[in-house]
């Protein structure tokens, strides 16, 4: 089935977890494109082209929270500000272990995941994004 | 004789000096209660009671010989019924051609110790008063130290929330990170026997462990710069710039770095802190700078005057000032971001380093009372002005020398 590809975008400034995240999708196998941002401009200005191109959005936006210039938190309120975009699903994904931030998300039902400790968790969090790639 | 002191609104009698009463007016006699032929001839004891006899010839009289005058004596006349009559006298002299005739005019000062009473009871309420406006200008006084001393340590209370906050965030999320990438590179070196893929996570754990020591390094020079008391001394502004900027050009001997800098006048800060700031703020110029061009820096200063309240509300007083700017000609930034600049570890551009230097410049600027503004468009540089006490002894000479150099720098 020549199936469309599918994109995750992924914003987080790290290049370790961006890797790392790299890594965990090509082990699950399932020809989902990952494409970075390292911040929110970078990714808005995504957003933007594939948009005037008529081009697929994101079947998912994963989000971390701490980063430079605009936090995880700013992209999301962007995101829901705008027609089209806050119909994507969005996730975060982050080392912050705040129960303030895992309440802020989980009031607006946003799926929240701590960033793993190791490969095995990696790997479950990794299936749960692609459950909700669909 | 009479006829001329009749009628007269004051007392008169003239008498010899063996005290004969030669002359008395109708008003005398009217308050002495005597005729007037009672009195001419008559002795001048008979209107003096014993204590004004004594006074009388014990200093009035020695006075008037003496002086020839005699002016606002106060004497006790008495009546004919004994009663006595609170007199004020002037008295003068006229050699006659056989004798010396002494003139007496007076009033009657019946309400003088009432109005000497209200006098005095006035001059005690103006005593009280005064002593009440000393004991209300202590009281300011005391008042505006005390506010100043609430403004030292409500400021230092906020520094120190304002540390708390950047510990926790240190705690939760700075020495998180690399931890978690600690425990999750282990864990696939672990598992994975890969030599090639082994060799790049040992890579990783290498920079995660060099990311963890500039952490704690930073947060060991935020901890000290929270914690150390502030020495004052003089410092030299111009010299201290120039120091840093030599130490910049030998750390990069390959780059041309320019700095045009006004003369300056001395601050008053700690020379140690004041160095890390201007190291930070100046390795940033050169650490931003646009390829291929050399680093320009201008530094310029002028002198004002700002409030030294800096937390309680309402309370004004006025400290002078020395603003310093330092301007590069650097790739800048967007000025949406140019509060966050100041937080610690927080960066604004990709790779540029700890994210420490800010948010340490902001330290030592609020432990001299003053503070630090960034001002950046992308592609046009980056201004760091900053505000640190001005050096002013005391006397007048150094008033005036900072005006001269006020005026010197702001022409």
């Amino acid at each position: 089935m020549a199936n469309k590809a599918k994109i995750i975008l992924y914003i987080d400034d790290d290049s370790d977890d961006r890797e790392i995240l790299a890594d965990a999708l090509e082990r699950a196998g399932e020809g989902v494109e990952l494409l970075f941002a390292e911040n929110g401009h970078q990714a808005f200005d995504f957003l933007a082209e594939q948009q005037k191109n008529n081009r697929p959005l994101p079947c998912l936006i994963i989000l971390d929270l701490n980063m430079p210039l605009l936090d995880g938190k700013q992209i999301f309120e962007k995101l829901k500000d705008d027609v089209v975009l806050s119909k994507v699903p969005v996730l975060i994904f982050t080392s912050s272990e705040k129960t303030q931030d895992r309440a802020h998300f989980s009031d607006q039902s946003i799926p929240f995941f701590t960033k793993p400790f190791n490969v095995e968790n990696m790997t479950r969090v990794v299936n749960e994004m692609l459950t909700i790639c669909g | 004789m009479k006829n001329v002191y009749a009628g007269l609104p004051c007392l008169f009698f003239s008498s010899t000096d063996d005290g004969v009463l030669v002359e008395v007016n109708d008003t005398l006699c009217h308050h002495l209660q005597y005729e007037y032929t009672e009195l001419i001839g008559q002795k001048t004891e008979k209107i003096f009671p014993v204590s004004t006899r004594i006074f009388f010839q014990t200093h009035f009289f020695p006075l008037m010989k003496m002086q020839g005058y005699a002016e606002e004596i106060f004497v006790t006349l008495q009546a004919k019924d004994k009663t006595q009559l609170p007199v004020l006298l002037n008295a003068t002299r006229q050699p006659g051609d056989s004798k010396t005739i002494s003139l007496y005019a007076g009033i009657v000062v019946r309400n003088r110790k009432t109005f000497e009473d209200e006098l005095l009871a006035a001059k005690k309420a103006a005593e009280k008063a005064l002593q009440e406006n000393t004991a209300l200008l202590a009281a300011q006084r005391e008042l505006q130290a005390r506010t100043e001393l609430l403004d030292q340590q409500m400021s230092l209370v906020n520094k120190q929330n304002e540390a708390l906050r950047q510990y926790n965030h240190i705690v939760t999320h700075e020495l998180q990170e690399p931890l978690r990438k600690l425990f999750f590179f282990t864990n696939i070196l672990v598992e994975n026997e890969d030599a090639e893929s082994s060799n790049k996570n040992i890579q990783k754990l290498r920079s995660v462990a060099e990311q963890m020591r500039y952490t704690l390094t930073g947060l060991q020079q935020y901890v000290w710069l929270t914690e150390t008391p502030v020495k004052r001394t003089p410092v030299n502004v111009n010299t201290l710039i120039t120091s840093v900027i030599n130490e910049l050009q030998k750390e990069a001997p390959a780059l041309t770095i320019n700095c045009s800098a006004e003369t300056l006048p001395q601050a008053e800060a700690d020379s140690v802190q004041l160095h890390l700031l201007f190291r930070e703020v100046l390795k940033n110029a050169v650490s931003f700078r646009k390829v291929d061009e050399a680093v320009t820096i201008f530094v310029t200063g002028s002198l004002l005057q700002r409030n030294k309240f800096r937390s309680v509300a309402g309370q004004f007083s006025l400290a002078p000032f020395l603003k310093i700017q330092i301007r590069d000609n650097g790739i800048g930034f967007d000025p949406a971001y140019q509060e966050q600049a100041f937080e610690l570890f927080r960066r604004l551009h990709a790779n540029s380093g700890r994210g420490v230097g800010l948010a340490l410049c902001k330290l030592v600027a609020e432990n001299h009372e003053g503070s630090i503004q960034i001002d950046s468009q992308p592609g046009e540089g980056t201004t760091v002005s900053m505000l640190l006490p001005f050096l002013l002894g005391d006397g007048e000479a150094t008033a005036n020398e900072a005006k001269t150099v006020a005026e010197k720098i702001t022409n």
